[in-house]
């Protein structure tokens, strides 16, 4: 791909990058710097993207193994710090940002992708390499978690 | 407030990304590409001089008998047009090094070194330094600098006179450092390839480069900054010039006098190295006119070849009223059996009482040298001088940048002249301009042709 279609295209996704990237990190300036982040590994690795179609999901992909970095070096940090361990998690008395950063992983990238990204079904699957149905599942698995109802208009 | 409610509150804020997203795209592709050259320099300059030290330097007779013919072919046309570089290769004045080594991606080669008491020009060559043409916009680099250095990197005193960072892929360049003192026998060589920092945005939607105003027009010329330089490899090799090379030197002591447009020009000693000639010469404290440039050259018995200026570009040392000045020409050094001549044909002059130009923000600019005008602006902390140059110059600066506070200490500046075309102009920005009168040092007027050149046999 060439260096101004890289950057056009990138360009396009950046909202929705940030949209991704926020879920996750919940925070303003670290949704951006994922962003920053997953851009510039993407510029470096252009040349291995074979089919340019597929350049949005590569991104996006890009984005989230960012953010699950960073998770889990928050994760090292608070492991660190000694704080006491959650064993039992009661999403529905939690506020939802807060609730939405305790979700297993792969359940949080599916709302993530679905709900604030705005991805359709087989979009997401395809940015997390799984099936259709596997997403249909991890949604359906991560709002009840959530006591959440939510339908395509909400995207 | 509903699960709903949160729900949408949450995904409103996603939707109101903060300002610093806009440039996220542009910051990552420019960060991109300038890693691409930055990583680890001085881990790499480290490992370098390390490994570096225990090698010693190579004959190029041993080069030629072991090693490839090509790349000495390769050398030897390079120095088609450099009489005395060639001449130096021809009586094997040449030490072959072929040093390696490589810097975030970037390959340096220092293959030879052509050395005398005053001289060095080294030949290497880069490899994976050029920017990918589809970055590339004009003037972007890289550039290609180079520092020699004493064995405790103390900065050594010499002018770096010649570099060629043009040169393609790992073909053969070439820099050179003239030393005012004998060259010391060891010394540390850095190569640097830097690029300016602008160029990494250049195709995420940055404006054009601001070198490319050089060209331009005069207050394009003065909008110019510097752009700022990052490095983006470097490496450190050891120079140990061969004993054999650092004492060649013949000197012929000379004691004559030049008498041109009634102005005495004393002419001391010529010392001639195998890759230069040095005339040392005075004026005589007596005369009337300063001489700002006398155009000093060596011939043969046939008058051919006209052995001018050295290969290094440098012409000479020292300004009008020193003590003692030098001229840099070609090398005569093989030549010893064969006569020789010192020859003037040009001088320029000015009188001593016009050496000066002055320019006081009151009442403008007086004692400028014939054929001059000037007009001055001021810009912030800056004054812009400009001179047009009448159609008797032939050099495209009169006054090359010196100019001075009242209190005489040296303002500093920056200048650009041409005189192609309709454009025959130099201008002068003065930095930090403290408001004063401001004396502006002449070192060029219309040099003055003889009728006949002198000719003075010394060999």
């Amino acid at each position: 791909m060439r260096d101004k279609e890289f950057i056009e295209r990138a360009e396009a996704m950046r909202e929705r990058l940030y949209r991704t990237a926020y879920p996750y990190l919940q925070s303003e300036s670290q949704a951006v710097d994922a962003v920053d982040e997953a851009v510039f590994r993407a510029y470096k690795n252009r040349r291995t993207l074979r089919e340019d179609a597929y350049f949005e999901t590569w991104l996006t992909r890009i984005l989230i193994n960012v953010c699950l970095a960073e998770l889990r070096r928050r994760k090292v940090e608070i492991v660190t710090d000694e704080l006491p361990e959650q064993t039992h998690e009661d999403y529905d008395g939690l506020p939802l940002k807060e609730a939405l950063r305790r979700l297993p992983e792969p359940l949080r990238a599916v709302i993530a992708l679905r709900y604030f990204t705005g991805l359709t079904l087989a979009e997401t699957a395809a940015a997390l390499e799984i099936p259709q149905g596997t997403v249909v599942t991890r949604q359906r698995r991560a709002l009840a978690l959530l006591r959440l109802e939510l339908t395509e208009d909400a995207l | 407030m509903t699960r709903r409610e949160e729900f949408d509150a949450l995904a409103l804020e996603t939707r109101q990304p903060p300002a610093r997203l806009a440039g996220s795209v542009r910051r990552a592709v420019r960060r991109a590409r300038l890693r691409r050259f930055v990583m680890k320099p001085l881990a790499a300059a480290a490992c370098l001089a390390a490994s570096f030290a225990a090698l010693i330097n190579i004959s190029l007779p041993f080069a030629l008998a072991a090693h490839d013919v090509p790349v000495v072919r390769e050398l030897v046309e390079m120095l088609a047009m450099s009489p005395g570089l060639r001449e130096a290769l021809d009586h094997d004045f040449v030490q072959y090094l072929g040093y390696t080594a490589e810097d975030n991606g970037i390959k340096f080669t220092l293959e030879y070194i052509i050395a005398d008491q005053t001289n060095l020009t080294v030949f290497y060559r880069l490899e994976g330094a050029e920017i990918d043409p589809e970055e590339k916009r004009i003037n972007d680099g890289p550039r290609i600098d180079f520092d020699l250095t004493d064995e405790t990197g103390e900065l050594l005193e010499y002018m770096a006179v010649w570099n060629n960072p043009d040169e393609k892929g790992g073909r053969l360049r070439q820099l050179s450092a003239n030393f005012m003192d004998r060259i010391p026998d060891e010394m540390r060589l850095v190569l640097y390839v830097r690029m300016h920092t602008d160029a990494a945005g250049a195709a995420a939607g940055d404006e054009a480069a601001p070198m490319e105003a050089v060209a331009g027009e005069f207050d394009l010329m003065f909008d110019w900054e510097e752009p700022e330089f990052i490095t983006l490899a470097e490496a450190a090799f050891p120079i140990r010039v061969d004993a054999r090379l650092s004492a060649a030197v013949r000197t012929i002591e000379i004691g004559q006098t030049f008498e041109v447009f009634g102005q005495k020009l004393m002419i001391d000693r010529a010392e001639l190295y195998p890759t230069l000639t040095r005339v040392y010469w005075h004026e005589n404290p007596a005369n009337d006119l300063y001489i700002l440039n006398a155009s000093l050259y060596l011939e043969g018995a046939e008058k051919e070849p006209l052995l001018t200026h050295a290969d290094s570009g440098l012409s000479g040392y020292g300004a009008a009223g020193d003590e003692s000045r030098c001229a840099v020409l070609q090398s005569a050094y093989f030549d010893e059996d064969e006569p020789l001549y010192l020859c003037l044909d040009r001088v320029s002059t000015i009188p001593k009482t016009q050496i000066n130009a002055v320019y006081d923000p009151d009442s403008g600019f007086t004692n400028l040298p014939e054929g001059v005008t000037a007009s001055a602006e001021r810009d912030g902390e800056r004054l812009l001088l400009k001179f047009d140059l009448s159609d008797a110059y032939d050099i495209y600066s009169a006054f090359g940048g010196q100019a001075f506070r009242e209190d005489g200490s040296e303002y500093g500046t920056v200048g650009y002249g041409t005189i192609t075309g309709e454009n025959r102009w130099e201008y002068l920005a003065v930095d930090d301009y403290d408001g004063g009168r401001v004396t502006i040092r002449v070192q060029n007027t219309p040099s003055r042709t003889l009728s006949e050149p002198i000719r003075l046999r010394i060999q």
